[in-house]
């Protein structure tokens, strides 16, 4: 076994490393950092727009380029949200919370380095991880069927409503008006079009972009300015350390080894990915890790955890589409497409007719990590020292940027306006001490829960037990009830002590 | 009769502790039983086989059950109680000015850039949001507008080639 696994990593850096390999990589990687970073555009548009290119390249080639691009998304994704609070992706929204107020204690350079540091560290052990068990893990991912994903699912977003600072109830109204605006668009079972009003532009359902750059973007930028409006001070903000303490770096070990364990699992499963990974990965930290109190106001463990989990499920995502061929998301999707193109089948035999693909692959991630964080770490001084710029000069520069990255989603002037509405529907939330984390989770679930719960229901012939009777199911429930008591018990603890009656 | 007076007197002294969490439930409920309302319309099915409405339904009515909880919770019978200070800082004047720059400067780009093309419509989004900040001088914003019109076209259009209007219609 252990030479099998010597030989196999020994064919895989023959592929990974020659020169072009090495090119194409580099360039992935560089690509989607920058896609990461400006808001708007994702890994999915850009992939798609350069298939066409690698048609020309050999598969390994081609897949190695595409693959550093999706990854080298995560790492930029969470640049832009520790620094300037906007998720760049929808799995860099969890690392925002810490990341941010990091970035506003001045210490965004440790932020920075520390997601940097964070994902690499995942990067390895995932690499590792798939190396090693590829094969099992694959079977591992086909024990869960409908009713496990939607007790996932609802894990995920219980896991969300609790982490979430303020009131019980306004975060899990959050996570269903987010899941209903998830529901928006054109129903894929039935045909029907939900909600649309008639409108064209939202037959495809509401945009994460829109949404997340309104809520966040939009709505943070007015608020910051009315702070300043009234009181006149000129807004730098103050950036002391470039770099994590000592303390730091003993602070991130366990976060990460946590993340990474979690993120490599849920990755497997296919549409699960690096969101849920991320916002798992920071209910866990809440619950277990020593400094838990500090969360939301700036601790590392909040920005390191989530990094970690997002970057290790990027890696493992493609477990199920390579041994399965089960694309677990549209950018698998997409890379799917990619390999049929040149003749590639997904699948099981593409251990055995292709492996210096899948072995080539799996080495090249682990150097598309290391060259990732080769690019970012010296980058955090340049990242960092933006923030020294005053915001005067700074928010209408993120504002061009936010409507320009969302205009190219689908040249539509529409989706810009739906940005604004949901800038205004963020204005209200910011106002009303809401949190709005839990509406992007719940938006980016909501379609998936319908179809799990839909199949499930529809096999088990419109049982509602089949939820409880499966055993992984039930665990995942019950962990659910478990997160969800252990929130509101203090809050109705609280309540009672307001609500006791005076004697006589 | 009495337990009539009792429950009057009672709602008497139903007062408003948290005016935002009564806000906030007031928008849960409407929007719960709008989205509800609307998931009414279409096919509902049943549980083995859902119809469009139905995830939906349940969806708005549990959002809007969660507004009338919130409501509750803002209400308190000890009107005697209230909080002392209020919930918000202390009151300064919530200028209207960046709510209505921000908003409107996004929309005059969403309005024009179709027919202006990029640069023209980046560097009116900065103008105008620009004038968010009483300090931010109009050389200066100028100067910006300038600077991200050029650097946004170089990015969004050349480097990552997509495809956008740069220069007004007409002209190319």
């Amino acid at each position: 076994m252990s030479a099998d696994f010597l030989a196999h990593l020994q064919l895989g850096a023959s592929t990974a490393f020659t020169f072009q390999n090495l090119g194409y990589a580099f360039i992935g990687c560089l690509t989607g950092t920058v896609i990461g970073v400006l808001p708007g555009l994702g890994p999915l548009v850009t992939i798609a727009m350069l298939l066409p290119i690698t048609y020309g390249l050999d598969p390994t080639s081609a897949l190695i380029m595409l693959a550093s691009i999706y990854y080298g998304a995560q790492y930029g994704g969470s640049t832009t949200a520790i620094l300037v609070n906007l998720p760049g992706e929808a799995s860099s929204a969890i690392t925002l919370i810490d990341g941010h107020q990091m970035a506003r204690q001045g210490r965004a350079g440790p932020a920075l380095a520390g997601a940097a540091i964070g994902s690499f560290c995942a990067g390895c052990v995932g690499t590792l991880l798939i190396a090693l068990f590829a094969v099992p893990m694959a079977s591992l991912a086909l024990a869960f069927t409908s009713p496990e994903y939607f007790s996932l699912m609802l894990l995920g977003l219980i896991g969300a409503v609790s982490l979430s600072s303020g009131s019980l109830l306004h975060a899990l109204g959050m996570v269903v008006l987010g899941l209903l605006l998830g529901l928006v668009g054109v129903d894929v079972n039935s045909g029907t079009a939900r909600f649309t009003a008639g409108s064209p532009h939202l037959m495809e359902g509401v945009e994460f972009a829109c949404l997340a750059m309104g809520v966040f973007g939009m709505a943070e930028i007015i608020v910051t300015l009315e702070r300043h409006h009234a009181s006149r001070e000129s807004f730098i903000a103050k950036v002391s350390s470039l770099w994590p303490t000592r303390e730091d770096m003993r602070r991130m070990v366990a976060p990460t080894l946590r993340g990474t364990a979690l993120g490599s699992v849920l990755g497997l499963l296919p549409g699960a990915g690096a969101t849920i990974a991320a916002f798992t990965a920071y209910s866990l930290e809440k619950q277990v890790s020593r400094h838990a109190r500090e969360l939301g106001s700036g601790a590392i463990e909040g920005v390191v955890a989530p990094e970690a989990a997002n970057n290790a499920a990027a890696q493992t995502n493609f477990i199920p589409l390579l041994t399965l061929g089960i694309p677990g998301s549209a950018v698998m999707a997409l890379l799917v497409g990619a390999m049929m193109i040149h003749d590639i089948q997904p699948g099981p035999q593409i251990l055995s007719q292709h492996p210096q693909l899948f072995w080539g692959l799996i080495v090249s991630m682990w150097v598309g990590n290391l060259m990732l964080v080769v690019l970012n770490l010296p980058l955090v001084g340049l990242w960092a020292s933006l923030l020294k710029v005053p915001y005067r000069y700074l928010f209408p520069a993120i504002l061009a940027v936010c409507a320009i990255g969302i205009y190219s989603l689908q040249g539509s002037a529409f989706d810009i306006y739906q940005m604004l509405a949901f800038g205004v529907l963020g204005y209200f939330l910011i106002k009303m001490d809401v949190p709005a984390v839990a509406l992007l989770m719940g938006f980016v679930m909501g379609p998936m829960m319908e179809e799990s719960f839909r199949r499930a229901l529809v096999v088990s012939g419109g049982d509602l037990s089949v939820f409880i009777e499966r055993p992984i199911s039930l665990g995942l429930l019950l962990a659910s009830a478990v997160l969800l008591l252990a929130a509101v018990v203090p809050a109705v603890r609280q309540r009672r002590g307001l609500l006791e009656e005076p004697e006589g | 009769m009495a337990v009539l007076n009792a429950a009057v007197a009672r709602a008497r002294r139903l007062t408003i502790h948290k005016p935002k969490n009564a806000w906030v439930g007031l928008f849960y409920l409407v929007t719960g039983l709008l989205f509800a309302g609307v998931a009414r319309t279409y096919a509902l099915g049943s549980a083995r086989s859902m119809g469009a409405g139905y995830f939906p339904f349940a969806l708005g009515c549990i959002l809007a059950g969660l507004g009338l909880l919130l409501i509750g919770t803002s209400l308190s019978l000890h009107p005697e109680r209230r909080p002392a200070a209020p919930q918000a800082a202390p009151r300064v004047r919530t200028p209207a000015w960046p709510f209505l720059l921000v908003t409107g400067s996004l929309a005059l780009f969403a309005a024009t850039i179709d027919t202006l093309g990029l640069f023209l419509s980046v560097v009116l989004l900065i103008l105008v949001s620009s004038r968010a900040d009483p300090a931010f001088s109009w050389w200066r914003a100028g100067v910006a507008a300038l600077v991200v019109a050029t650097g946004a076209c170089l990015l969004f259009v050349v480097a990552l080639g997509l495809q956008m209007p740069v220069w007004p219609q007409g002209l190319s």
